[in-house]
């Protein structure tokens, strides 16, 4: 993806990509698609980028990312999409995107992949079948085991399902009917245009065009509002720690701000809880295409404890991709957050990820004391 | 029991050294014999009771985490002035004194009008099997918290006056039997009761009523604070991941998260040294959290656990990247390292009790120039 260099606000960007689409993209069998990824970062989130080189386009930073592994840097163009949110446009392949920015979101902190949750996503799609006439031609879904979604067909059986065909719209329901599986990536077609959405929050468009760029404006208007709620509650769990005076003496004290995550279709138990500290088939292998890296174990729970009776868990709950380090208390439908070390904000998205994509679907995140909830 | 790792104890002379003090070449040959049999006769009997062993440390470490589940619940509240006037000073006050302990500090400085100035003082138990030894086991405590007022006083009071009161802080289902164990033994303690069979929660556990005297010494002086832990407190099992007097296994788990996260999974001293000081925040001398970090650092580096790069930067050693996985393989590999030490050591018994009496056949031997 190449754009000339100019000074651009966000609209001139698009207009850019628009008008120029076959000098940006190609054309015939050597078309790429356009990729928007929508990123989680840090509010003084420039630095992380220090290293890269970097030509700023007005409202659009373009960054270069070379890697020992590809033969040229891939070029992303970075839009602050509203604070600590952004948005990456590129026409590299899912390969390289794994290679680049997904291995350096990865392993750096205070970034991460934007997850919409599985409620949003619904509504994406049910927004683009309804105003846009879209068509579903092929999707992905999955279920955890202990999923407390209805299924019609063997609940208790780990299943991710990949579906190709022009009935794939009525499919998408059938399925989640049968199997209680629910979407993760889903391809339409609208008209000649083809759009694929994940709820990791990546957007391929094959064509650059009017429709393509309202279609994004569309959807990032469904999104932002969730996304502003969640990104609060996360962004708010911390503990600092701090010495007051009173009368003659110092004393040590501690804020913590902790999250709480309430439960609403399933009641935890000994069984359940302990599968969920294993890990062991809370995730399902998903495929290459649109999940950054191997999969693996993502959180550890160490120092577990359950009590049985009237039934309470807690574990030190170690985040191993980011570092960060927090404990847990439960009980049969909440469980709280507590910060402990290296605390970031992208570790409780993607623990209140691991918690609806593996327990429960409509599970509700906060933070104590309450304030708003995201659901 | 396992001993600690980091332990050092007696040594035998050694082999050579001990043979040419023998001289005698039949009470040489005689001591090689024996020492032969006993090492065999330690190394049989220690494979039988390997199994023993190791579940005891599993059980010494379960026991840990159990203790620091219950010292959390009634720490927290006090450490995030959830109770108002309340702060949560120090755990294990007198630990830099080497004295047996109580393991946590609280005082109220600026009490409300009609109130005292307390310093709370109290213990935590993560399970109890026998109440009344628990008991006793706390006044003998507090006998020794006692002999040292002054150096409290001095160390975290402000050299001011404060009323002490002393606090047995135990799981909700043995509050009961540990109050009547308290009163039956002249009151004195208040039984704080830890009750996490659902979100937890920390209150003060009401005495039944045989003698008002002693009925009154299980209740706080501040009615106040009475008050306020009669309705329940919500507390947190999960708070801090350790304390000073924690497993040293239970402080090694700061290092589960530390390399993630940073170029090449490289870290320093001074990041492990930054986790210490979050974690014992209540700590303000230096020189405790250095020496803390080195502990962690030299047992880290003992089981193999950290790679030392040189200038102070390090990076984790263990065949799992998660913490899971780690924390599986520092228990394993302490167990072995243990067992394999305590097998040595009861070796080395054996050879000073075979050196001791041969040092006794040997004086009873008439040296030449005794002649």
């Amino acid at each position: 993806m190449k754009v000339a260099k100019s000074q651009y606000t966000f609209d001139q960007f698009v207009n850019y990509l628009v008008e120029n689409e076959q000098e940006v993209f190609g054309s015939g069998e050597r078309k790429q698609w356009l990729k928007v990824y929508l990123i989680h970062a840090k509010e003084d989130w420039k630095p992380l980028f220090e290293k890269f080189h970097q030509t700023k386009l007005g409202e659009i930073l373009k960054i270069s990312i070379q890697t020992e592994d590809l033969k040229k840097p891939v070029d992303f163009y970075i839009y602050e999409w509203s604070p600590k949110f952004l948005m990456f446009f590129t026409s590299s392949r899912r390969e390289e995107y794994e290679k680049t920015l997904s291995k350096f979101i990865k392993f750096n902190r205070g970034i991460s992949e934007m997850w919409i949750n599985p409620d949003i996503f619904l509504k994406v799609k049910n927004y683009l079948l309804d105003e846009y006439h879209a068509n579903v031609y092929k999707f992905i879904s999955r279920r955890s085991s202990l999923s407390e979604i209805y299924a019609e067909l063997r609940p208790d059986v780990d299943k991710r399902l990949s579906y190709t065909g022009e009935d794939a719209t009525t499919v998408i329901k059938e399925v989640q009917k049968s199997y209680g599986v629910v979407p993760d990536s889903i391809s339409f077609r609208i008209g000649f245009q083809k759009i694929q959405i994940t709820s990791s929050g990546m957007f391929r468009f094959l064509s650059v065009n009017e429709l393509s760029i309202n279609i994004l404006r569309d959807i990032l208007k469904v999104l932002t509002d969730p996304q502003k709620m969640i990104r609060t509650v996360a962004d708010s769990i911390c503990s600092k720690t701090k010495v007051v005076r009173i009368g003659e003496t110092s004393v040590p004290t501690v804020d913590v701000v902790s999250g709480i995550i309430k439960l609403q279709n399933i009641k935890l138990n000994k069984y359940i809880v302990e599968k969920f500290f294993k890990q062991e088939n809370v995730f399902i292998k998903r495929p290459r295409e649109f999940w950054s890296s191997e999969e693996e174990i993502e959180f550890s729970f160490i120092n577990t404890s359950i009590m049985e009776g009237s039934f309470s868990f807690s574990a030190t709950v170690v985040d191993d991709i980011k570092g960060t380090m927090f404990g847990i208390i439960g009980s049969t439908d909440q469980l709280t957050l507590i910060p402990m070390h290296r605390t970031t904000f992208e570790s409780f998205l993607r623990f209140y990820r691991l918690i609806i994509e593996s327990l429960d679907n409509d599970a509700r995140f906060n933070v104590l004391p309450s304030s708003t909830t995201v659901q | 029991m396992t001993r600690d790792l980091m332990s050092s104890p007696p040594q035998p002379q050694s082999n050579k050294e001990f043979s040419s003090f023998l001289a005698d070449a039949d009470l040489r040959s005689q001591y090689e014999k024996e020492v032969k049999i006993a090492i065999r006769r330690t190394k049989r009997n220690f494979k039988e009771n390997a199994p023993l062993i190791e579940n005891n440390f599993r059980e010494g470490f379960r026991k840990d985490d159990i203790h620091r589940l219950v010292l959390n619940a009634a720490i927290f509240p006090f450490a995030t002035s959830e109770v108002s006037g309340y702060y949560f000073i120090r755990a294990a006050p007198l630990l830099e004194l080497g004295v047996k302990n109580l393991d946590f500090l609280i005082t109220c400085p600026q009490p409300q009008a009609g109130e005292s100035r307390i310093a709370i003082l109290g213990e935590a138990k993560g399970s109890i099997n026998d109440p009344d030894r628990v008991v006793s086991e706390t006044k003998s405590r507090i006998s020794i918290v006692n002999n040292h007022r002054e150096y409290i006083k001095r160390q975290y009071l402000d050299n001011s006056e404060y009323s002490f009161e002393f606090v047995l802080a135990v799981p909700a289902i043995d509050a009961s039997e540990v109050s009547k164990s308290v009163d039956r033994k002249g009151g004195n303690i208040i039984v704080w009761s830890v009750d996490t069979s659902d979100i937890p929660l920390l209150l003060l556990h009401r005495p039944v009523k045989q003698d008002e005297e002693t009925f009154q010494t299980m209740f706080h002086g501040n009615k106040s604070l009475n008050d306020k832990l009669s309705k329940k407190i919500d507390t947190y099992t999960q708070y801090k991941m350790f304390y000073q007097q924690s497993h040293q296994l239970a402080k090694l788990r700061i290092l589960f998260g530390i390399d993630k996260g940073r170029e090449g999974g490289i870290f320093s001293y001074d990041h492990i040294k930054a986790l210490v000081g979050e974690e014992l925040h209540y700590i303000t001398e230096n020189d405790i959290i250095e020496r803390e970090t080195s502990s962690i650092v030299e047992l880290a580096r003992k089981i193999e656990f950290l790679e030392d790069l040189g200038n102070r930067m390090f990076k984790i050693k263990c065949r799992y990247k998660n913490a899971a996985g780690k924390e599986h393989e520092i228990i394993r590999i302490w167990i072995k390292q243990s067992i394999e030490k305590q097998l040595n050591e009861n070796i080395d018994e054996e050879i000073i009790s075979t050196q001791d009496s041969f040092r006794r056949k040997r004086l009873e031997i008439p040296r030449l120039n005794d002649f």
